[in-house]
């Protein structure tokens, strides 16, 4: 039977009804409309549903949306701040780092969740933060560029 | 020294704030009130005669809304190649692998949907089945198809003299080689959403790489009128040659709509994706190659045996290449060649990046190694002496327009020359180097090969570009435009392309896919751009009272050519020609100068331009484990012209990493018609953990038919990366592995064998 629940998208309360084995996923992309996280496998080994609770990089698809009431959850939508984008959201379209775009959202989440925990990662730690992400266009050479970019850019300021 | 103003930058895509905003839509995030989901039931036998399908349970369940069958559908089939249609939309009295499609349903919900399928009972009469070519071709196994020998292809060519050429051959050596099926892999899942009007008129927003192919092919399927059919391609998650063409789920979504009246979305899940999705063709190659003493190759045979599975997709295609490919990129003058393409239970391949490239040239390039250390001579320098330079025509009447071979060689030697390893465990590292080639324009399938732009001026001098050419990531749309923008002296910014790719509004294109869009779509829009350039220099011509050919246009300026004096501003031109009631309006069409291929003889220049690559990798093996570890890789290829450097080399780097995992970890297992790893987490695809140190090099051939001297890249760089490593291997081990992928186990074998020798010496 469907429950009653509020989840806080994006710094937006949403109030949904949901079956108790309804993924956050399902619930982000289906009930509330924000499609920007992918589902690419649906079993938690591609990583192109990552989104970001209470600051730590979590796949969406293996998350039961009951079990996030109550936590702050930032999506791909939730990234830039009106016409005002992210550091990495820019680094992403300057370096070439976006082909076809699919694995995008779940790279920028893993990045950002990265970049707020360690604004000083170093090749190793910036490829093992996105391992979970998988890209099949890229060869994930200009994402790693992007995201030292912005890591390099906050070791100057 | 041409200095441009828009192409040959890296300039990052038009497109990208969409896509970092997570407003970029895919197939699957489109919704639609009222929308059903569909599934499909799949097989469970890998060979089996339908005696009966009992759906009357999964009609009664609540919230279904539509079943369909085979009995539903017309005796029109799916394939792309009139001679070799094999398979219906949903099959119809047999089931050929397990994961064939037999029925779909559309309920309110997935849930629902999936309940729906497990209560249509089918009744089975199981039938022997057959999972090897080998076996298939034997004579004694069932027949799939009632084709001879369960043989859907044969194509043979015996191109020059070849009594001759072993003759003059000194050295000659032969080998065996094993390339299983690698899965496309891209990240996102196949998806269609189909939705009917009141005048039944059907559209259908799909993951597709060939918008017009699937309109056109569901118009035949459904028996519908052309005009009443409209696909829609959206942003697509990567295609590789899977989403090539109309597929199973596109058909039933379309069916299921119009039975319903309702939108249907039907989307596969991955595991579906991994059976159904094709992946490349499992190929056996055994290839001889002959050569004189000096150096200079005389000849090759070679017999390929290529497993079709259960229905023809794009198959036909790939092994077509590893026979005409042979005559790149080396002179030869004699080649004997032997494909067959054969049926079995196993479910049916397809294509993958390079078509049959990345196997021909693993096969090629290893055996090359061999012989050039067979005769002493530098890998280096026995390529460099073979390679065919611009304006080649080879004995297959391949017209070699512009060729970069030698440019991708000298300048992957500068940057890795062989014998200089930077790593310290010296004693079981090493380099090795491949080549490859493969068209760079598709090739002629069709009646004809082209593609058409139409050019709008606003009156505020902004453009618009229609073209229905599809970008799938490569960033065709951005190149495009910048093609645009170049040839018409204006702003890049000022140019702006309609998307989605609506066949309803652009113009024709045949698609994405034999790296065709830069050369192809390019061509198009560079000449609606001459068009769009001659009437907006007419209005202003007539208006100053100057000769159209007295004037050009540079920065958004039109000018005289001579004085210099600036007219008018190109936002000014246009208002003019809108007061005088004629906007610009241009149109542009391209078809490649190529002919119909010849099946008999193998004759016939049916691609438009090439694509040369050299790769030098750089690893080292673990003796303990037969690990491989990639350090570094040199990937130098041919592009014609960089339209954008930056997107050159992404593509690069990406068809290297699909190398390397063709190379050594990517392989499709099947026991018994079962695919066995169909999940990310068992099929292995690299991850960032995974990447080596890779320079990209472009070399640019400039193709004189090219837009700009442009010719497509997006397949080239996933070519010689598996040879290259191969080879590289042998540095160190003075062995061969000749079966991909290059696994821990198999390199294993042969590191114990020469740690053995290491210890005697």
């Amino acid at each position: 039977m469907k429950q009653i629940v509020e989840l806080t998208v994006n710094g937006e309360p949403y109030e949904v009804a949901v079956d108790p084995h309804r993924t956050l996923l399902e619930v982000l992309r289906e009930e509330i409309g924000l499609t920007g996280s992918k589902e690419g496998c649906g079993l938690g080994s591609c990583g192109a549903c990552t989104v970001i609770i209470e600051g730590k990089a979590v796949l969406a698809c293996l998350t039961l949306a009951l079990t996030v009431r109550g936590k702050e959850i930032r999506t791909v939508e939730g990234l830039a701040k009106g016409q005002e984008f992210s550091v990495l959201q820019k680094a992403f379209i300057e370096h070439g780092a976006i082909q076809c775009g699919f694995c995008t959202p779940g790279m920028l989440m893993s990045a950002t969740a990265l970049l707020s925990k360690n604004p000083h990662p170093n090749n190793d730690e910036i490829k093992k933060a996105i391992s979970g992400n998988l890209c099949r266009c890229t060869g994930y050479a200009k994402i790693v560029e992007a995201i030292r970019s912005v890591a390099d850019n906050i070791q100057k300021t | 020294m041409e200095s441009y103003k828009v192409i040959g930058k890296r300039i990052p895509r038009t497109d990208g704030k969409a896509i970092v905003t997570g407003e970029a839509k895919f197939s699957d995030d489109f919704c639609f009130p009222y929308m059903l989901h569909g599934k499909i039931l799949r097989s469970p036998y890998a060979h089996a005669k339908i005696v009966h399908i009992d759906m009357t349970r999964a009609k009664k369940l609540m919230g279904v809304k539509g079943i369909i069958t085979g009995r539903d559908t017309s005796e029109q089939k799916l394939g792309v190649n009139p001679e070799l249609m094999d398979r219906y939309p949903l099959t119809k009295e047999k089931v050929r692998f397990i994961g064939d499609e037999i029925a779909a349903v559309a309920a309110i919900d997935e849930d629902l949907a999936e309940e729906a399928l497990s209560l249509i009972t089918v009744e089975y009469e199981e039938l022997p089945a057959v999972f090897t070519p080998e076996e298939a071709m034997s004579g004694e196994a069932p027949l799939i198809h009632g084709k001879e020998r369960n043989i859907a292809f044969h194509f043979t060519m015996n191109l020059g003299n070849e009594k001759q050429a072993v003759k003059k051959s000194s050295i000659e050596n032969e080998d065996s080689f094993i390339i299983p099926q690698a899965a496309n892999g891209a990240i996102e899942p196949h998806c269609s959403v189909a939705l009917v009007d009141q005048d039944r008129r059907l559209s259908l927003w799909s993951s597709t790489q060939t918008p017009f192919m699937v309109k056109r092919d569901l118009a035949r399927t459904l028996g519908f009128a052309d005009e009443k059919v409209r696909v829609i391609k959206p942003y697509l998650g990567g295609g590789f040659c899977g989403k090539v063409s109309l597929q199973s789920h596109e058909f039933c979504a379309s069916l299921l709509a119009l039975k319903t009246g309702r939108p249907v979305k039907l989307a596969l899940s991955r595991e579906e994706v991994f059976v159904t999705g094709g992946g490349s063709v499992p190929m056996k190659i055994k290839i001889r190659v002959g050569m004189n003493k000096a150096g200079k190759l005389q000849y090759f045979k070679s017999k390929v045996i290529a497993e079709n599975g259960a229905y023809t997709n794009l198959a036909f295609v790939p092994l077509l290449s590893t026979g005409l490919y042979l005559n790149l990129p080396y002179q030869i003058e004699s080649i004997s060649y032997d494909g067959y393409l054969v049926y079995t239970n196993n479910p049916p391949s397809n294509a993958r990046r390079g078509a049959g490239s990345p196997q021909l040239y693993f096969a090629l390039e290893s055996l090359l190694d061999q012989l050039a250390a067979d005769a002493g001579i530098d890998p280096f320098d026995l390529r460099l002496m073979n390679s065919l330079e611009s304006s080649a025509v080879t004995i297959s009447k391949f017209r070699v327009n512009s060729c970069g071979m030698k440019g991708c060689l000298t300048e992957s030697r500068k940057r890795s020359p062989l014998g200089i390893e930077d790593i310290d465990s010296a004693l079981y590292a090493g380099k090795g180097l491949a080549c490859g080639a493969h068209t760079a324009a598709a090739s002629r399938l069709g009646p004809h090969d082209s593609s058409s732009a139409l050019i709008s001026v606003e009156d505020n001098g902004k453009l618009t570009l229609w073209t229905g050419a599809s970008d799938v990531g490569q960033g065709s749309d951005t190149a495009l435009c910048q093609i645009l923008a170049e040839e018409l002296g204006i702003n890049l910014e000022d140019v702006s392309k309609v998307n989605p790719t609506d066949t309803a509004i652009v113009p024709p294109d045949l698609g994405t896919y034999g790296s065709r869009v830069t050369f192809v779509a390019g061509n198009a829009v560079r000449n609606a751009a001459k068009e769009a350039k001659k009437q907006i220099l007419e209005v202003v011509a007539k208006e100053v009272g100057t000769s159209l050919n007295d004037l050009d246009i540079k920065e958004n300026k039109i000018y005289h050519k001579i004085s210099g004096h600036h007219y008018l501003s190109f936002a000014e031109a246009a208002l003019l020609s809108y007061k005088q009631g004629k906007p610009i309006l241009a149109r542009g069409f391209y078809d490649t100068k190529t002919e119909h291929f010849n099946f008999q003889t193998g004759e016939g220049n049916s691609a438009g331009a090439f694509t040369f690559g050299t790769q030098v990798v750089e690893l080292e093996i673990d003796p303990g484990t037969g690990l491989i570890k990639v350090k570094k890789i040199v990937a130098a290829h041919d592009c014609g012209f960089a339209i954008n450097p930056m997107f050159i080399e992404g593509q690069v780097e990406g068809a290297v990493l699909m190398g390397m995992g063709l190379a050594l970890t990517e392989e499709m297992l099947l026991k018994e018609g079962r695919v066995l790893n169909p999940s990310f987490l068992e099929y292995k695809v690299l991850t960032s953990m995974d990447v080596p140190e890779i320079e990209a090099v472009t070399i640019e051939s400039n193709d004189p038919e090219g837009p700009f001297g442009a010719k497509g890249v997006g397949e080239s760089g996933s070519i010689p990366t598996a040879p290259a490593i191969n080879n590289a291997i042998f540095a160190v081990l003075k062995e061969r592995v000749n079966s991909l992928p290059l696994t821990p186990e198999k390199v294993l074998k042969h590191v114990k064998k020469n740690y053995v020798r290491v210890i005697e010496i």
